[in-house]
C-alpha cells in the first residue's frame, strides 16, 4: 500500500485545483450565464416559431436546446475538457513518474511485483476520480435543485456521470502514453494535447454531423446532450468506449508487467 | 551551424505529428460545408440573436456559418487552439529541453555563449511554427478544392494565415519565457499552458456576454474579428500588440536566461 498512499498524497494538489475549478465552472455556466441565457431565449422562442422549418433543421434548433438540461449539456463540453485535463495530467504524473525522474531501476528492484506496482498506481488514479467526480456530480444536483429543476435530477445525474466514463477511457490512453513513450518532457503539455484533441474532435462531429465523425470523438461517445435530454446514452457509443478501454488497459498492462527497462 | 542542424532533427517528428492533426482538421472539417441557401437574409436575422444565444449554437461571434468564409472561420479557431498549443511547446522546449533532458551540461559547455545557442534554438522553434502556418494554406486550399466551389472568393485565407502566425508567436515567446524564468524546467510549459487556458475562457465568456467586451483584450483567440478577416482585414492594433509583445518577451527570456543559474 505504500506506493498507493505515495501516489495519492502527491496527486493531492492537482486533485483538489482541478476539482474546485470544475465546480466553479459548473456555478459560472449554470448560475452565472443560465439566467441570462434563459431570458433572451425567449424572446428567441416566439422568434423563430415563425420560421420555416428547414431553416431551424439547419440550425440545429430546438426547444431542449433553450432550457436547463440543453444549456448544461453545452456548458458540459467544457466541463469535459477540465476533466479530460485533470485526468491526464495525474495519470501521467502516476504512471511516468520513475521514466521522468530517471529511477526506474529503483522502483523495480522493491520487493513488489510490476503486476502490483500496476494496481496500486491505477487505484491512486481511481481514487481521485472517485473523489472528485462524487463532489462534481454533488455539486451539479445542488445547482440544479437551486434553480428549481428538481423534476430532471436524475437526467442531470447521469449528464454529469459521463465525465468519469470519458474520464476514464483518457486514463486508459494517458497510462499506454506514459508506458509507450520514450520519454514524457511535459506533462501539462501531453494532458492539453489530449484533451483539446478529444474537444476538437467533438467539435468537428458536432459541425461534420456523420456517423463516422461520432466514433472518432471520444468526448461524444457518452454524449450529455442525450443523457440531459432524452435520459440515456446511446448503445453503439457506449460499446465503443467500453472495448477501447479494454483493449488500452490490456496492453497497458501486459507492456507494464514484461517491457524491458530502458534508461 | 551544428545546434541548428541538430534542433531541427529533433522537432521534425513532433512538427510532422503536430501538421497531420492541421490537415484533418481542415481537409476534414471542410467536407461538410454545403452552403445551405435558405432564402432568408440571415445576417439580419442574426443580429438580432443575443450574442449568448449566438454562442451555444457555435456561432460566436455573430456569422453565419452557412457561407464558406463563415464556415472557414469556425474551423480556424480550432486551428488557433493548435497553433497555440504548437507554440507553447516550441517556446518552453527550446529553453528548457535540455534542462529536462539533463543535457544542459553537455551543450552549455561548448565554446559558445548561452545566448547564442539558446537564440539558434529560438530561431529553429519559430521557423517551425511559421512553417506550420504556412501550411495552413494549402491544406486550407485543399480543402476548398475537395468542395468544387469554383468562383467563391477565398481571399480570407491569407490574413487568417498572418493572424495564426501573429498569435502563436505570441505564445511561443510566454512558453519561452516562463521557461528562462521558473527554475523548474518543466514549470514554464505549465504556466504558460494556464495562461493559455485562462484566455481560452475569457474568449468563451467574452463570445457570451454583452457586457464584457474589454475581455477581448486579454483573450488572443478574439483578438482578431472574424468578420474584419473575412474581408481581408487585419486589426493593425492587434498585429502590432502581438509582434511588440513577442519581441519584447523574447529578448527578455534572453536576458534572463543569460543570468540564471543552472541546475547541475
Amino acid at each position: 500500500m505504500n506506493i498507493f498512499g505515495f501516489e495519492l498524497k502527491r496527486s493531492l494538489a492537482s486533485l483538489l485545483g482541478w476539482t474546485i475549478a470544475i465546480l466553479l465552472g459548473i456555478s459560472l455556466f449554470m448560475q452565472g450565464m443560465f439566467p441570462i441565457y434563459q431570458d433572451s431565449a425567449k424572446d428567441i422562442l416566439a422568434m423563430i416559431e415563425s420560421f420555416p422549418k428547414e431553416f431551424l433543421a439547419a440550425f440545429g434548433f430546438s426547444k431542449e436546446m433553450f432550457g436547463y438540461a440543453g444549456f448544461y449539456a453545452f456548458s458540459f463540453t467544457y466541463l469535459t475538457l477540465m476533466g479530460v485535463m485533470f485526468v491526464s495530467s495525474v495519470t501521467l504524473q502516476i504512471f511516468a513518474r520513475e521514466k521522468r525522474g530517471h529511477c526506474q531501476e529503483f522502483i523495480y528492484v522493491k520487493p513488489v511485483t510490476r503486476k502490483r506496482l500496476f494496481t496500486e498506481k491505477l487505484m491512486a488514479v481511481l481514487t481521485t476520480l472517485l473523489i472528485s467526480n462524487g463532489l462534481i456530480i454533488g455539486w451539479a444536483l445542488a445547482v440544479a435543485k437551486m434553480a428549481g429543476e428538481s423534476n430532471i435530477l436524475g437526467k442531470i445525474a447521469l449528464a454529469s456521470f459521463s465525465l468519469i466514463l470519458t474520464e476514464l477511457l483518457f486514463m486508459a490512453l494517458a497510462i499506454l502514453y506514459s508506458i509507450q513513450a520514450r520519454r514524457v518532457r511535459s506533462i501539462s503539455g501531453t494532458a492539453m494535447a489530449l484533451a483539446f484533441a478529444g474537444y476538437i474532435l467533438s467539435a468537428l462531429s458536432n459541425i461534420i454531423d456523420k456517423v463516422e465523425m461520432r466514433y472518432i470523438a471520444p468526448f461524444k461517445y457518452f454524449d450529455p446532450y442525450s443523457a440531459a435530454v432524452d435520459g440515456h446514452f446511446e448503445t453503439p457509443y457506449v460499446i465503443t468506449a467500453a472495448v477501447l478501454f479494454v483493449l488500452l488497459m490490456g496492453v497497458s498492462y501486459y507492456r507494464f508487467t514484461t517491457k524491458d527497462v530502458r534508461e | 551551424m551544428n545546434i541548428i542542424i541538430k534542433e531541427i532533427k529533433f522537432g521534425l517528428k513532433p512538427f510532422l505529428f503536430w501538421l497531420l492533426g492541421l490537415a484533418f482538421l481542415m481537409v476534414a472539417g471542410m467536407t461538410k460545408y454545403t452552403g445551405i441557401q435558405s432564402g432568408l437574409d440571415l445576417d439580419k436575422i442574426l443580429a438580432q440573436f443575443p450574442r449568448i444565444v449566438l454562442a451555444v449554437m457555435g456561432m460566436g461571434q455573430g456569422v453565419d456559418f452557412k457561407s464558406l468564409g463563415g464556415y472557414y472561420s469556425v474551423l480556424m479557431y480550432y486551428a488557433f487552439i493548435l497553433v497555440i498549443l504548437y507554440g507553447i511547446h516550441l517556446g518552453s522546449s527550446a529553453v528548457s529541453r535540455e534542462l529536462i533532458d539533463k543535457t544542459h551540461d553537455f551543450i552549455f559547455s561548448k565554446p559558445r555563449t548561452r545566448t547564442n545557442i539558446l537564440v539558434h534554438k529560438l530561431v529553429v522553434g519559430a521557423g517551425f511554427l511559421v512553417c506550420f502556418c504556412l501550411m495552413n494554406i494549402p491544406f486550407s486550399y485543399l480543402g476548398i478544392a475537395i468542395l468544387k466551389t469554383d468562383g467563391l472568393d477565398t481571399g480570407f485565407v491569407f490574413p487568417y494565415t498572418v493572424v495564426l502566425i501573429l498569435v502563436g508567436l505570441l505564445f511561443f515567446a510566454v512558453g519561452a519565457i516562463w521557461s528562462a524564468i521558473l527554475t523548474k524546467p518543466e514549470r514554464g510549459a505549465t504556466v504558460a499552458n494556464v495562461i493559455f487556458m485562462v484566455c481560452f475562457i475569457t474568449g468563451i465568456i467574452y463570445d457570451m456576454s454583452d457586457k464584457a467586451s474589454f475581455l477581448q483584450n486579454i483573450s488572443p483567440l478574439r483578438f482578431f474579428e472574424t468578420n474584419q478577416l473575412l474581408t481581408g482585414n487585419i486589426d493593425p492594433f492587434y498585429a502590432a500588440r502581438c509582434l511588440i509583445a513577442a519581441a519584447i518577451l523574447l529578448f527578455l527570456s534572453l536576458k534572463i536566461f543569460e543570468k540564471r543559474d543552472l541546475p547541475s
